[in-house]
This record gives structure tokens, sequence and C-alpha cells, in this order.
């Protein structure tokens, strides 16, 4: 489980980079540890030292107190004698010194011995003869006695010098062993550094490359899972969460995002449908509330025009009530009307039957004018005939003159004059012709309009026979219906007082629907102020995009 | 110079007196079956039957009105080759046939190669007609034939054709 986690991860590559660490620091550390005498500081240590060992005459070697001892033998003066001696005191202390040092100093072995053993030995020789017998002497200035001792004293630093050449031959070779050894186990752990070095360089390559690529794959997914979240932010809710196949914290964060935008979906989703029900019932209240209230306002309309026509019968009822008085009374006055109508009609029929005789003389009057216009027309008809030959005989006489020549000239002129008067005779004769045919024609017309004048006259003559019978017929009806306007008039009577209750019962009726009206208005409103509602719920929703 | 004046509808024309024979009232004519359109039959005259033209046929295609006014004019043309013989005769029908006029002058008009029979313009003091040159009234092989029938009919004397009824 902790396997793949960033965390895990990082604590990972931050323990192999201490490991690495720690490791190359106790390798330097002990390298620093045995090679510590080649360093820096240590040579110019050992520079100083040398430099003084160098100049000072070396205090374990007694060849100084010899040289001393030399010197006094051959000193006659007693103060630079006892500063010599004073010297040659301190030199003996110093080597002493020296020698203790060394004692503790070296290591068990046959320099230490000959340090400890002959070349102190063959010192201390020296040091009690030239104590005990040579400074004693020379103090008493007995000079055999000390040129004796110095014999001895020499011999004993020679001892001494051989124990010391020796020391030098051992110590310079120990020193040269050291040396080698020294440049071989430095090579030795410079080798080792660069190894470790090279391998520190490769963890820290690896750590680097491996936590580039922890960086770049959370960054990766860091950036997925914030876009997702924008989408989801934005309301989108379509988006695909990508399934990852290994687990870290990125993976759980995506699948929480998931989980949410899931939730989310379903809650949007139900949220939608539920306002899409909400406003589809708000609309079906809506119309059926407005339904409700053109059924009311119609019913109203249709009680307000009930009573109006109510209103119209009852007043019309009382019309009818004045009208039927007045026309019972045009009734009465009618029948006698009619009865004096029928004695005129006698009268009337006997100028009728006199006026269809005096038509019928007419008509054959006029028929004797047309057969007279018809003679006329034939006797116009000759003439014109006449006319027209004589100007026929004119031309032809007068071109029979033209070519008489000079003797035909006076004939030619009473030609001219003949067909002159040939022509107005035409025209005359035309004009005749057409007065004649107008007269005809007028004649025709009054004889049509007097047959016509007859046959009306003949049916005036029926018509007025059955006016009378009508007339008769009126008279006997008006009295019968005198009697039913009074039953009539009882009916109307109580028909507008119906009316009237009618009329009242309506009015409240329409009261009632106007109050009905009303009420439905208001919650017309509630309804759609609850739509508006509920569209402003659906637009808010519909910000969510759920990939419907 | 005197003239008869004739019509066919509206076109006014003027036949010379001189050459005038005589105006004779509408009459039945001897039919001439495939004889061309404007040749409306033959008549007999003075013991000639003479070729009758309908005027307004040549000229408007369409035959003469039926009225009093309309009128047979029989013509003599120019004496033929063979001088001999009578004067050759044509009989014209023509309507508004009423009246002799005096032509003062005459007028060129437009010589129509397709209508030879169009003379000059005659002024008279009220209007302006239109001679009729009578010779080239006929069409040629028509007039070839007429003559040659007419002269053949002076020869001898048909018993087929008999008088026309007035």
């Amino acid at each position: 489980m902790f396997k793949n986690r960033f965390s895990s991860r990082l604590l990972l590559l931050m323990c192999l980079f201490f490991m690495g660490f720690a490791g190359f620091g106790l390798v330097v550390m002990r390298t620093l540890d045995r090679v510590k005498v080649t360093g820096v500081v240590y040579d110019s240590v050992i520079l100083n030292k040398d430099l003084i060992a160098d100049i000072l005459p070396p205090p374990g070697y007694i060849i100084e107190a010899y040289l001393l001892a030399r010197l006094q033998l051959d000193e006659t003066d007693a103060d630079r004698n006892r500063m010599l001696q004073a010297s040659g005191e301190r030199l003996q202390f110093e080597f002493i010194e020296s020698n203790e040092r060394w004692r503790k100093t070296l290591a068990q072995g046959e320099l230490r011995d000959l340090m400890t053993g002959a070349a102190l030995t063959s010192a201390n020789e020296f040091f009690s003869l030239r104590d005990q017998t040579f400074q004693p002497a020379l103090i008493a200035q007995d000079f055999e006695l000390a040129r004796s001792t110095m014999a001895q004293m020499h011999r004993a630093y020679e001892a001494h010098r051989v124990a010391i050449d020796r020391v030098v031959e051992l110590a310079r070779a120990q020193y040269q062993v050291a040396e080698k050894q020294a440049v071989e186990e430095v090579a030795a752990s410079q080798r080792k550094l660069a190894m470790i070095g090279f391998a520190l360089l490769c963890v820290v390559a690896f750590v680097a490359l491996a936590a580039y690529q922890m960086t770049r794959k959370l960054a990766q997914r860091v950036s997925m899972a914030s876009t997702i979240a924008e989408r989801i932010a934005a309301g989108n809710l379509t988006t695909e969460i990508p399934v990852l196949s290994d687990s870290d914290e990125i993976t759980e964060l995506l699948s929480a995002i998931g989980k949410m935008n899931n939730g989310l979906k379903a809650l949007v989703t139900r949220a939608k449908q539920s306002t899409i029900e909400l406003m589809s019932t708000a609309t079906e209240y809506a119309a059926t509330s407005r339904q409700q209230e053109a059924t009311v306002q119609s019913f109203g309309a249709s009680t307000n025009e009930i009573a109006a026509a109510v209103k119209q019968i009852s007043a019309t009822s009382v019309e009818l009530l004045a009208t039927m008085d007045k026309v019972n009374t045009v009734a009465t006055q009618t029948a006698d009307l009619a009865e004096q109508g029928q004695i005129g009609l006698k009268s009337l029929d006997t100028t009728m039957d006199k006026l269809a005789l005096a038509a019928g003389n007419m008509a054959a009057r006029l028929a004797v004018i047309r057969e007279e216009a018809a003679e006329i027309t034939s006797v116009v008809t000759t003439i014109a005939k006449v006319a027209d030959q004589t100007n026929l005989l004119s031309i032809n006489a007068a071109i029979e003159a033209e070519k008489a020549g000079e003797q035909g000239l006076g004939f030619l002129v009473l030609a001219r004059e003949i067909r002159r008067l040939a022509d107005q005779t035409a025209v005359a004769s035309l004009d005749i012709e057409q007065m004649v045919k107008q007269m005809q024609s007028a004649v025709s017309a009054g004889v049509m309009e007097i047959d016509h004048f007859a046959e009306e006259v003949k049916n005036g003559v029926g018509g007025v026979t059955r006016v009378g019978g009508q007339f008769g017929q009126i008279i006997g009806q008006v009295k019968v219906l005198s009697e039913r306007f009074d039953v009539v008039n009882l009916g109307m009577r109580a028909q507008s007082q119906g009316a009237r209750q009618i009329g009242e019962s309506m009015g409240q009726l329409t009261d009632g629907a106007r109050q009905t009206s009303i009420s439905l208005r208001e919650f017309n409103g509630a309804t759609e102020s609850l739509r508006d509602a509920v569209a402003s719920l659906k637009q808010e929703i519909a910000q969510f995009n759920v990939g419907e | 110079m005197l003239a008869l004046a004739c019509a066919a509808g509206t076109l006014r024309f003027a036949i010379p007196a001189r050459n005038i024979v005589r105006v004779l009232p509408r009459q039945a004519l001897l039919p001439l079956p495939t004889a061309p359109d404007c040749i409306v039959g033959m008549l007999r005259f003075q013991g000639q039957l003479v070729t009758t033209l309908d005027l307004c046929q040549l000229v408007l295609n369409r035959p003469a009105l039926t009225c009093p006014a309309t009128r047979i004019v029989i013509v003599k043309l120019a004496p033929g080759t063979d001088s001999d013989s009578q004067p050759r005769l044509l009989a014209l029908i023509a309507e508004d046939v009423l009246d002799l006029v005096a032509v003062t002058h005459s007028e060129k008009g437009l010589a129509l190669p397709d209508a030879a029979w169009l003379g000059d313009f005659a002024r008279t003091e009220q209007l302006t007609l239109q001679w009729l040159v009578l010779e080239k009234l006929m069409p040629e092989t028509l007039a070839e034939l007429s003559s040659t029938m007419q002269t053949l009919l002076q020869s001898q004397t048909d018993p087929l054709i008999s008088p026309s009824a007035p």
C-alpha cells in the first residue's frame, strides 16, 4: 500500500541520499585518520621542528658536550671555563631529558634498546667521567689528569657515537619504510574515494531523475485533477474521470473528485427532472386555471347575455302588450274600412268593363291606319322607280347629246335639269318612305300597347272580383282575431312578470361568476409566479451539463 | 370634257362620255363558268354578246352592291387590228352611276405595272376622279379570246344563245 506513495518514495530517496553521504563521510574520516602525516598542517609543524633540529646541536647526541670538554682543556681563563662548564651541564640535562622522552615514545625494539642501552650507558659514562674527574682536575689545574680523563672520555664518546650512528641508521630505514607505506596508502585511499565519489554521483543522478519523474507525474496529475475540478466548477458534469492503475494521493484525489462529480450529476439530474415535472405541473395549473377562468368568464358573459335577453324579453312583452292593444283597435278599424272597400270595388267593376270596350275600338282603328300606310309605301316605291328611270334616261340622253357635238349642246343642259329633278324626286320619295316607315312602326307599337292595355283591363276586372271576395274574408277573420287578442294579452302579462324574475336571478348568478373569476385570476397569478420561480431554478440547473 | 362619274366602294372613277354607248339598269347576264372573278357574264346588247366586267370585283375583290344606282355601262373600245369589223364593246358594272361631270383638266398619276387600267387624275370643279383606261381593263388573254368569239358570233347566229330576259 505504501509502495507507490509519493511520501514513501520521497522518504526512500532521502534515506538513499543520507546513506550515501554517511558512507562517503565515514570513508573520508578514516582516510584522514590514516594519512594525516602528509597533510599541509602537519608539514608546516614538521618543517619548523626540522629547522630547529638542523640548527641546534642534537640533544640526544653528546657531540657538543664532548667538544666543550675539549675547549675546556685548552682554556686558560677561569671565567670562560666556568661558562663552558655550565653549558656542558645544561647539555647533559637536555640529553637526559631527550633520552627519557625517546624511551617513552619509541616502540619496543632494537632502536629503543640502542637508545636506552648502549647510547645511554656510554653517555652516562662520559658524563660521570667529566663531572667526577675532569672538571675537578681542571679546577685543580691538574692538566695531566685532565688529559688522561679526556682520553677516557673520548673512548666513551666514541662508543656513544657508534651507538647513535646505529640509531640513525635504523631510524632512517624505518622512516623510509613508513613513508613508502604512507604513499601507497594515500593512493589506495584516493582510488577508494574516487570510487565512492562516483557511486555517490550515481546515487545523486538517480535521485535527481527519480525526483524529476515523480514531480512530472505529480504535476501532470495535479493539473489533470485541477482541469477536471475546473470543469466541474464550470458546471460540466459530463467529464470522464480517468481511472489510473497505480494508487497514490492524486489518484485518490481523482477518485474522490469522480465520486463528487457522480454525486453532483445524480443530484443535478434529479433536480432537473424535478424542475421539469414542477414546470409541467405549474404549466398545467396555469392552463387549467386559465381555462377555468375563461369558462367562468364565458359563463359570466352568458349569464349577462341571458339577463340582457330576459330584460329585452320583458321589455318586448310589455311593448307587445301595448302594441296588441293598438292592433286590436286597428283591426276593428280595418274591418270597417274593408266593408267600405267592398262597396267601392263594385262601382270599379263597371268602369273596368267600359274601359275594355274602348280599347277594343281603338285597336280596330289602328289596324285601318296600318293598311293605309302600306298603300302609301307602294305608291312611294313607284315614284322612286320612276325617278331612277328618269335619271338613267337623262344620262343616256346627255351622252347622246355629247356625241352630237354642237347640236346637242342645248339638249345637254335640258338633260342635266331632268337629272336634277329626278334626283330631287328620289330624295323626296326617300323622305316620304322614311316617314311612312316611322308611322307604321308607331302604329304597330300603339296596337300592341292597346292590346296589352285591354288584357290588363280584363285582368283588372278579375282581380277586382277576387279582392272583393278577399275583403269579405278579412272582415270575418278580423272579427275572430279580436277575440283571440284578449287571450294573448293575458299570457303576455304573465310572461313579462316571469322574465323579470329570471332577470333578477341572473343578476345574482353574474355576481357569483365575477367573484369566482377574480379568485381564479389571483390563483393564476400565484401559478405564474410559481412557474417563474421554477423557470429560474431550471435556468440555474441548466448551467450544469449532465450530458443528456 | 364630259365624263361619267362612277365608283367602286369609296374609290371614284371617270369614264369618258365619248366612249360610252349606253347606260343600262342591272339585268340578268349569261353566266360564264371558269372565267376570272371580275368577268361576271355576257350581256346581250343590240344583237351582240358583250363581255361584262365587275369593277368592284376587279378593284376591291367583292361584288357590286345591289341597288338602283349600280348600273351597267356599255363602252366601246378602240377598234382592233382588223378594221372592217365593228368596234369592240365592253360592259362595266359600277356603283353610283348617277351623274355626268365636266372634267376641266387632267393630271399625271403613278403608273402601276399591275394596274395598267388606272389612268391620270381627272379634276372637276368639285372633286378629283381617276380616269379608267378602258382598253387595259380586260386581262390580255381574255381580250384576245373575246375578240375572236365576237367575230365568230358575227358569222353565225347560234340558236343556243337566246336573248336574255330584261
